[in-house]
C-alpha cells in the first residue's frame, strides 16, 4: 500500500531507485526499533486559542480568480468597479450595524441565553442613565474596556452623587480621556469602515483637534498633587492631537518643576517638532537638545523615538541637513539596540528620495538589508512603507527589478497585513502597474494584468490609459478587445479620451488577417467599434454623457468595414450624414474611403454616393471617392447625374 | 538665417516660390552629407512620417505636395491657414494641376544630382533616394535635433543668394514614388513592426531610448548617488552609556495605543479561517482546544460528587422514613440532574426545605395527630 502510493506520485525515471531506497529504509527501520532505548516526547507547547487558526488560514493563500472573501459567494454580487467593491462591502458593515442597533434598541428581545457558557458579546450591553447606580468598580471596568462615553457618563454620575474616586483611577480616566480627546473612536469590529476609510478622508488638513478647556484639563486640574503620569498625560494628549505649543510648554514646566517623564512623553513631542521651529536648523537643534534631556534623565529611546526623530527630519527643506543627520540618528540607535520598523524605512524614503531633490539609490539599500525578513506592525507608519516604496520604484527610479523586489517583501510571511488600508493598497498597485507597463514587454505585463485585475486592484482610468499607451507602443492590437471588455465592466465607458484611445489603436494597427492568431482580429475590433457606439448613443440618457465627434465615428466607421459589418456601417455612416451639424468635426479621409471601397464591394450606389455628398458638402477631398465609386460602379442616370452634380463634369471626361 | 526663415513663416504661400527656387541647393547640400549620415529618414522618431508614409504608397504627387506643405504648415506657427475654407479643395486641385504641368523632368534632375555624386550604379540610387527621403524626413514634422534645424535653416538661408536649377519640390516628391516602388513590402507593414524594425536596426542609437523613460534618463544623468551606508556612520553620540529599559508609565495609555496599533494591521478576514479567528477575538465562539468546561468559573474546582449525592445535606434533620423523607429524597434525586445550577444552589435549595418543614413543624405536627394512627407513629418514628 505505501509503496503503491510513493509510486503514484514520483516520476517514472526514478521508481526503480525509489523501490530500492524505500524498501531499505523499511528494513532498516524495523531492524532498528526493538533497539531504540527511549523515545524522547517533547514538551507540550503552549498554543493560544487562535493559533491551530491561523494556521490553518496561511495554507489558503489569495485565490486570484474569485472575489474577496468578504464578497457575497454570488456572480451577480461580485463587485466589478472600485465604487461597487466599496459599496459592497461598507453595505455588509451596515447591515452588521443595523443587527447591533436593533440589539441595543430592542435588548427586551434578547434576554435569552442559548450558549453554556453565556456569550458576553450577545448579551445586550449595560446601559447607563442617570438614574444607574454606579461605583468605582463599574467605572473601573468600563476604562478597561475602553468605553469613553460611559466612564465619562459614569463619571459624572458619581460626580453628581459625591462618590470619591480614588486618584488611581481619575488617573486612567485622564489617560483615557487624553488617547482619545474626549472623541469616540470607531468601534473595533467595524473593519470594513476602517479599511475604506482613508479613501473619503483624503487629504484632511491636519490641524489642532485637542479640545481646549475639555474634560481632559478638567480631570488634570482635579489631580493634587501633579505626579509624572498626570503630566505625561496630558502632555501626551496634548501633542497627539497638535496642540503643540502647549504641550511643549507643559514639557518644560515638568523640567522645571524636576518632574521625571518617560520616553514615550519625550517622543510625542520629537513628534511635534516641525510645528514648534520654522527651519531645519532649529528643529535639529531642539531635536538634539530633547535627546540630551532624555539622556541625562537616563531615559532609554526607543523605537518610537527613532521613528519620531527621522519623522522631524522628514520635514527638513534642507535635504543635505536632512539626509546627514538621518544617517548620524541610524547608527546612534543601532549602538543603542533599537531595530527599526518598517515605518523607519518609510521615513528614510521619504527623507531621501524627494521630487526636486537628487536622485538617491536608498531604496536598493533598504531592501538589501531587509529583504526576506517577515514584519509585524510596530508603528503606526508601518503600514506607509509598501506604498511609498512602490511609488519611489516608479517615480523616483523607474526600475522594475526593484518594484519586483518590493512586491516579494510584501508577499513574505504576512506582511501582506502591513498594506495599511484600501487606499494605500490602490496606490500600490496602481504604481505598480503603471511601472510595470512602462517597462515590462506586453506579454509579460499581460500576465501581471491578469494576474491582479481585477479581483485584487481595479484600474483607474489613468493607469488604464498608461495600460493603453503600453498596447499602443507594441501595436498589440490582439489585446484591445480584452481590454475594452474590462474598461466597460469597470465602467471607463465615459472617458472620451480612452474611447478615442482604444479606437485610435484599432485603426491604426491593421490587424494581419493572414495570421491565424489575428484572423479573427477585425471581427472582434468590429464588435468593440460597435459596442462603443451604442454605449455612446445610450449614454445620452444619463448624466455623464459622451458625444460623439467626427473622429470618433470615422474611426468606428472603419473598423466595422474592416470587420465585414457593412449593415451596421452604413447605418453608423447614415448617422454621421443626418447629424452633421451636432457632431463635431468630420471622419477622417481615410474612413469615407475605405468605406466607399465597401460600398463598391457590396453594390450599394447609393451609400457611396451619399459619402460622397458628405465630403464635398464638408469640404475634403473627394476627386479620390469620385474616382473610386466611377470606377467601381456602373452607374445608372440618376446615380450618374447625382455624380456629376457633386463634382463637376471635368472629372469624368478625364 | 534665423531672421530670414521666420519672415517665411509669415506666410506658406510666400514661402513657396522660395522653395522652389532652392531645392536644388537642398539636393546639393543634402546629398553631400548623405555619405556619412546614415539616412535622416529612416532613423527619425517622429510618429508622423512614420505613419503617413508606408499607409498610402499610390497618392498622387499632388496629394502628396498637398499633404507636406500642409505639415510644414504645422510645423511653423500658423494655424490659421490649417482650417479648411471654403473653395480650399478646388483650389488645391488647381494648384496641384500647375505643378503637374511643371514637374517633367524629375526622375532625370534627381539623377542628375545622383550620378555628380556617385561613383557606382548602387551609389547613384542610394544616394538619390537618400536625398528625397530626407527632403521628406525633416519636412513634416519640426526636427527635434540640432541637426534637424541645420538643415530646414539651411535652404531657406540660401533662397536669398543662388536661383541655381529651376528643380520644383513637386519634381522631387515624385522621384519618391520610384523610391517606394523599389521596397513596395513596405506598404503592407502595420506601424508596430515598422517602428519594431527600425529599433532593431539601429541599436547603438542611444537617442532612440530616450524617449520613452525619459524621466529616467533626464534624472540619472543629473547625479547619481551610489549607495547609502545606512547604519555604519559616524552616530550621534548622545546616548552612551547603556540604559535600563525604561517602561510606559502610563498602562491605560499603553494598553490603548497597543489596541490601536493592532487595528492598524487589521484587515478585512480573506478567509473563513480568519474569519473565526476575529469571532475568536471578539468571543463569538468557543476557544480551541474545544472543550466541554470552557468557562466554568466558579463550577471548576467543585467536584461532581457534590453535584451528584445530595443525601448528605438531608443527614441531621431528615427523618429516616415517611413522606417527608420521600419527598426530600425525590428533590435530590431532581436536583443531582440538574446541569444549570450550581452544587452551592442545589445545597441552599435543599437547606430552604428545611427550614420550611422547620417553620411548618407545629402544622405538620396537628395534622398527624389527626391522621390515623398508624400512620403518625411512621412520622413520629
Amino acid at each position: 500500500m505505501y509503496l503503491t502510493r510513493q509510486l503514484r506520485l514520483l516520476p517514472k525515471a526514478s521508481i526503480g531507485r525509489s523501490i530500492a531506497t524505500s524498501s531499505t529504509h523499511y528494513t532498516t527501520t524495523t531492524g532498528a526499533a526493538p533497539a531504540a532505548e527511549h523515545i524522547e516526547v517533547p514538551n507540550r507547547i503552549e498554543r493560544s486559542p487562535t493559533d491551530i487558526l491561523k494556521a490553518l488560514a496561511s495554507t489558503v493563500g489569495r485565490d486570484h480568480t474569485a472575489p474577496h472573501y468578504k464578497y457575497h459567494d454570488d456572480p451577480f454580487l461580485i463587485p466589478m468597479s472600485n465604487m461597487a467593491k466599496r459599496t459592497y462591502a461598507m453595505s455588509k458593515e451596515a447591515g452588521r450595524k443595523a443587527a447591533k442597533w436593533i440589539k441595543e434598541e430592542h435588548h427586551e428581545l434578547f434576554l435569552h441565553q442559548e450558549a453554556q457558557p453565556a456569550i458576553e458579546k450577545f448579551a445586550p450591553s449595560m446601559v447607563y442613565t442617570e438614574e444607574s447606580e454606579v461605583d468605582e468598580s463599574s467605572l473601573e471596568q468600563l476604562i478597561e474596556q475602553g468605553e469613553l462615553k460611559d466612564a465619562v457618563l459614569v463619571y459624572n454620575l458619581m460626580e453628581q452623587k459625591g462618590i470619591a474616586l480614588c486618584s488611581e483611577l481619575k488617573q486612567s480616566l485622564l489617560e483615557l480621556v487624553c488617547f482619545h480627546n474626549n472623541q469616540d473612536p470607531l468601534p473595533e469590529e467595524y473593519i470594513e469602515e476602517r479599511w475604506f476609510l482613508e479613501n473619503n478622508r483624503r487629504r484632511e488638513r491636519h490641524g489642532k483637534t485637542w479640545k481646549d478647556g475639555d474634560l481632559a484639563e478638567k480631570l488634570y486640574s482635579e489631580i493634587e498633587p501633579k505626579t509624572p503620569k498626570t503630566y505625561a498625560s496630558l502632555i501626551r494628549g496634548m501633542a497627539k492631537y497638535l496642540q503643540c505649543e502647549r504641550a511643549y510648554a507643559l514639557l518644560q514646566e515638568a523640567g522645571e518643576k524636576q518632574i521625571q517623564l518617560d520616553t514615550n512623553t519625550f517622543n510625542s513631542i520629537i513628534q511635534i517638532i516641525s510645528f514648534l521651529k520654522d527651519n531645519a536648523e532649529q528643529r535639529w537643534q531642539l531635536c538634539t537638545e530633547l535627546l540630551q534631556q532624555m539622556s541625562e534623565q537616563k531615559l532609554r529611546p526607543n523605537l518610537g523615538t527613532l521613528n519620531a526623530i527621522l519623522q522631524c527630519i522628514s520635514t527638513f527643506g534642507n535635504f543635505k541637513l536632512a539626509r546627514t543627520s538621518a544617517l548620524k540618528v541610524l547608527p546612534e540607535f543601532k549602538q543603542l539596540g533599537v531595530n527599526p520598523s518598517l515605518g523607519t524605512y518609510y521615513y528614510l524614503l521619504i527623507i531621501f528620495c524627494r521630487e526636486r531633490g537628487p536622485v538617491s539609490h536608498v531604496i536598493v539599500d533598504i531592501l538589501n538589508e531587509i529583504a526576506g525578513r517577515e514584519f509585524r506592525v510596530e508603528h503606526p507608519k508601518d503600514t506607509y512603507f509598501f506604498a511609498t516604496a512602490m511609488d519611489v520604484c516608479r517615480n523616483h527610479l523607474n526600475d522594475k527589478s526593484l518594484a519586483k523586489k518590493v512586491n516579494e517583501l510584501l508577499h513574505t510571511g504576512n506582511n501582506y497585513d502591513l498594506i495599511g488600508d484600501s487606499f494605500k493598497e490602490s496606490i500600490y498597485y496602481r504604481n505598480y502597474l503603471a511601472l510595470l507597463c512602462q517597462t515590462e514587454s506586453i506579454e509579460d505585463f499581460m500576465l501581471t494584468y491578469d494576474l491582479l485585475v481585477p479581483n485584487i486592484y481595479i484600474p483607474e482610468p489613468g493607469i488604464m490609459e498608461e495600460v493603453l499607451r503600453t498596447i499602443e507602443i507594441n501595436a498589440a492590437v490582439e489585446h484591445v478587445p480584452r481590454i475594452w471588455s474590462d474598461m466597460v465592466v469597470f465602467d471607463h465607458t465615459h472617458r472620451e479620451s480612452l474611447l478615442l484611445y482604444v479606437l485610435r489603436i484599432m485603426v491604426d494597427n491593421r490587424p494581419n488577417a493572414d495570421t491565424p492568431a489575428q484572423s479573427q482580429l477585425p471581427e472582434q475590433c468590429a464588435k468593440v467599434a460597435l459596442d462603443m457606439y451604442n454605449k455612446i448613443e445610450e449614454s445620452v440618457r444619463r448624466i455623464k454623457k459622451v458625444s460623439f465627434t467626427g473622429q470618433m465615428l470615422g474611426d468606428i466607421l472603419t473598423l466595422l468595414v474592416r470587420g465585414d459589418n457593412y449593415e451596421k456601417a452604413s447605418e453608423v455612416f447614415s448617422h454621421i450624414d443626418k447629424n452633421q451639424h451636432r457632431i463635431p468635426g468630420t471622419p477622417a479621409e481615410s474612413a469615407l474611403q475605405e468605406y466607399v471601397e465597401a460600398s463598391v464591394q457590396e453594390k450599394a450606389p447609393s451609400q457611396a454616393l451619399a459619402a460622397l455628398q458628405y465630403a464635398v458638402e464638408n469640404n475634403m477631398e473627394s476627386s479620390v471617392l469620385a474616382k473610386l465609386i466611377h470606377d467601381g460602379f456602373t452607374l445608372n442616370e440618376t446615380h450618374l447625374a447625382k455624380l456629376k452634380s457633386l463634382v463637376g463634369e471635368s472629372f469624368l471626361e478625364k | 538665417m534665423l531672421a530670414i526663415r521666420s519672415s517665411h513663416r509669415l506666410s506658406l504661400r510666400s514661402l513657396l516660390p522660395a522653395v522652389y527656387k532652392n531645392v536644388g541647393l537642398v539636393n546639393s547640400y543634402s546629398s553631400s552629407q548623405s555619405k556619412d549620415d546614415d539616412g535622416g529618414y529612416s532613423s527619425s522618431d517622429d510618429e508622423k512620417p512614420r505613419k503617413k508614409v508606408p499607409k498610402k504608397p499610390e497618392e498622387t504627387a499632388a496629394q502628396r505636395l498637398n499633404r507636406l506643405l500642409g505639415s510644414m504648415q504645422a510645423t511653423d506657427q500658423m494655424s490659421a491657414a490649417d482650417f479648411p475654407r471654403p473653395g480650399d479643395a478646388n483650389r488645391r486641385r488647381k494648384e496641384a494641376l500647375k505643378q503637374d504641368a511643371a514637374s517633367k523632368n524629375v526622375i532625370t534632375a534627381a539623377k542628375n544630382i545622383a550620378s555628380m555624386l556617385g561613383t557606382s550604379e548602387s551609389d547613384k540610387k542610394q544616394t538619390e533616394s537618400e536625398l528625397l527621403a530626407k527632403l521628406l524626413g525633416h519636412g513634416p514634422e519640426a526636427p527635434p535635433s540640432a541637426s534637424g534645424e541645420a538643415q530646414t535653416a539651411d535652404p531657406a538661408a540660401g533662397g536669398g543668394g543662388a536661383p541655381e536649377k529651376e528643380l520644383n519640390l513637386s519634381q522631387l516628391i515624385v522621384g519618391m514614388k520610384i523610391d517606394r516602388r523599389q521596397q513596395p513590402q513596405q506598404t503592407e507593414q502595420t506601424r508596430g513592426e515598422y517602428v519594431r524594425r527600425t529599433l532593431a536596426s539601429r541599436p547603438k542609437h542611444s537617442d532612440r531610448y530616450q524617449q520613452r523613460p525619459q524621466r529616467h534618463t533626464k534624472r540619472e544623468a543629473e547625479s547619481f548617488t551610489g549607495s547609502v551606508n545606512l547604519f555604519g556612520g559616524e552616530p550621534l553620540g548622545i546616548f552612551k552609556e547603556p540604559l535600563p529599559i525604561s517602561d510606559d508609565i502610563l498602562s491605560t495609555w499603553s494598553q490603548l495605543s497597543e489596541r490601536e496599533l493592532s487595528l492598524h494591521a487589521a484587515h478585512p478576514p480573506a478567509n473563513y479561517f480568519e474569519q473565526m479567528v476575529l469571532w475568536t477575538e471578539q468571543g463569538k465562539v468557543w476557544r480551541f482546544p474545544i472543550e466541554n468546561e470552557q468557562d466554568w468559573g466558579d463550577e471548576v474546582n467543585v467536584d461532581f460528587s457534590e453535584h451528584i449525592f445530595l443525601d448528605q445535606h438531608l443527614e441531621g434533620w431528615c427523618p429516616s422514613r415517611g413522606p417527608i423523607r420521600h419527598f426530600m429524597e425525590l428533590v435530590c434525586v431532581g436536583l443531582s440532574k440538574n446541569p444549570y445550577v450550581t452544587a452551592q444552589e442545589k445545597k441552599d435549595h435543599i437547606l430552604w426545605f428545611r427550614d420550611y418543614f422547620e417553620a411548618k413543624k407545629d402544622i405538620l405536627k396537628d395534622l398527624m395527630d389527626k391522621e390515623p394512627s398508624s400512620k403518625s407513629k411512621s412520622i413520629s418514628a
